[in-house]
């Protein structure tokens, strides 16, 4: 009997296993007394996580003139708190096999996250004040992450949910709270506790369907939940979700941005989603050639 | 205009493009219109500022090809432009348009938007955007992504 959402998350590897490599670098992050070699060698430890980043800099989500080629590189021109969100966001897209594809595609599901995210961060360097917008990315890849925990736990009521509003033209996460008892936030935001994530995170996967019940950060919550209808709007990839969710009006007051930045964002986000997406589940790799460069070191 | 004759009311009472379409009697709307609308010899009505307030260009100064430059630069998504309306600028792009094409293509959007209020500037903004480039995209042949 399913009355909670922790009731979901019992037995689940994926939610006991995100890589502790990622509580290293917050760790080290946050420690005033850590420095750049630190923090780069506890990366650099973790081939697979340092492609992936790598990949990520690299790609049109920066855009830089030039190619990053190490980690402590990326560390000095990124920022800090900045790499440990991309760490962050890419550890836990790692996380989640094993889902029925007929559920859900898992590259569909991780585009529309993509998308997500880099709207976020595009709607935020709008805004002009946010030093980081690297963890609205993270935010946005991580929003939906309670719908992965539905699929696997509970394939056969995820495949009725999905088709009764495919033939009702219901919203999912309607349908998900109606049935379970709770929707796919109320089980990221336990997940993200569970997981010890920053709180600003924690509130943005609680609610980015109700922004308007965010109270530590109304902002964050806001752009995230702009983003992921201009996601759904996009039809970047698809989370199971059929429909563009409901829009609270106070949240695009609240990001003052605008209207006529709509455009240019939407340009810059049909660029950047191709090219990340390929750069995380990309051919090129940097596990290989760093390998290698330490087998001739 | 072509529209009239369309009934939409099964799926939603009032559509952007058609609504707009039809309209020719309202009262004076904005001139505020998108940084991609904004063509050389277009005369300014108000001052274009930067964010923190800094005058770029004066009200009713013709802009020119380095104006658009500077306001790209500098961040700058619209101006008020003199004779203009939004509307009018899209309502011009849209009758371009396949109007058959348009059609479908907006039962199809519409379909996806039915739990949004589309009243809303910013959903109003997100559809027509969307729309078009969707229409332009299929009239090119490409398989939507």
């Amino acid at each position: 009997m399913i009355r909670k959402p922790e009731d979901l998350l019992k037995g689940l590897v994926q939610v006991s296993s995100l890589p502790v490599v990622y509580s290293k670098i917050n760790e080290a992050v946050n420690n005033p007394q850590s420095s750049m070699k630190g923090i780069s060698d506890i990366i650099s430890d973790d081939p697979g996580l340092t492609s992936r980043l790598l990949q990520l800099v690299n790609s049109a989500f920066y855009s830089f003139p030039s190619r990053i080629e190490t980690v402590s590189r990326a560390l000095f021109i990124v920022g800090t708190q900045q790499l440990r969100d991309l760490a962050l966001a890419t550890s836990i897209m790692n996380l989640f096999k094993g889902i029925p594809e007929d559920l859900v595609n898992m590259e569909s599901f991780w585009r529309h996250s993509v998308a997500c995210g880099l709207a976020a961060k595009i709607l935020a360097t709008y805004r002009r004040c946010e030093m980081n917008v690297e963890r609205f990315f993270a935010a946005g890849i991580i929003h939906d992450i309670g719908r992965l925990i539905i699929y696997k736990k509970i394939p056969d009521t995820a495949r009725e949910m999905i088709i009764r509003c495919k033939t009702n033209r219901e919203l999912l996460y309607s349908v998900e709270k109606e049935v379970i008892g709770f929707d796919h936030s109320d089980l990221g935001r336990v997940l993200v506790q569970f997981w010890n994530l920053p709180p600003s995170l924690e509130e943005v996967v609680a609610y980015h369907h109700s922004p308007g019940e965010a109270i530590r950060y109304p902002i964050e919550t806001a752009v995230v939940h702009i983003a992921d209808i201009i996601a759904h709007a996009m039809q970047f990839g698809n989370s199971g979700e059929q429909y563009i969710p409901s829009m609270d009006e106070k949240a695009w007051e609240l990001i003052g941005i605008p209207i006529s930045v709509l455009s240019p964002t939407l340009d810059q986000l049909e660029r950047e989603v191709k090219d990340v997406v390929q750069s995380l589940f990309g051919t090129h790799d940097y596990a290989e050639e760093i390998t290698k460069k330490k087998i001739s070191v | 205009m072509g529209y009239d004759d369309i009934n939409f009311g099964y799926l939603r009472e009032e559509y952007y493009v058609s609504s707009i379409l039809n309209d020719q009697t309202g009262e004076k709307k904005m001139g505020i219109i998108n940084l991609e609308d904004i063509q050389v010899d277009m005369v300014t009505a108000s001052d274009i500022k930067e964010r923190s307030g800094r005058v770029l260009l004066a009200e009713g100064s013709k802009i020119s090809e380095k104006h658009l430059r500077v306001f790209r630069m500098w961040g700058i998504t619209e101006a008020d432009i003199k004779g203009i309306e939004k509307e009018e600028l899209t309502a011009n792009v849209a009758s371009q348009l396949d109007q058959n094409l348009l059609r479908e293509v907006e039962i199809q959007t519409c379909e996806r938007f039915c739990h949004v209020d589309m009243e809303h500037p910013f959903i109003k903004e997100l559809f027509r955007i969307l729309l078009l480039r969707l229409v332009r995209r299929r009239s090119k042949g490409q398989i939507d992504d």
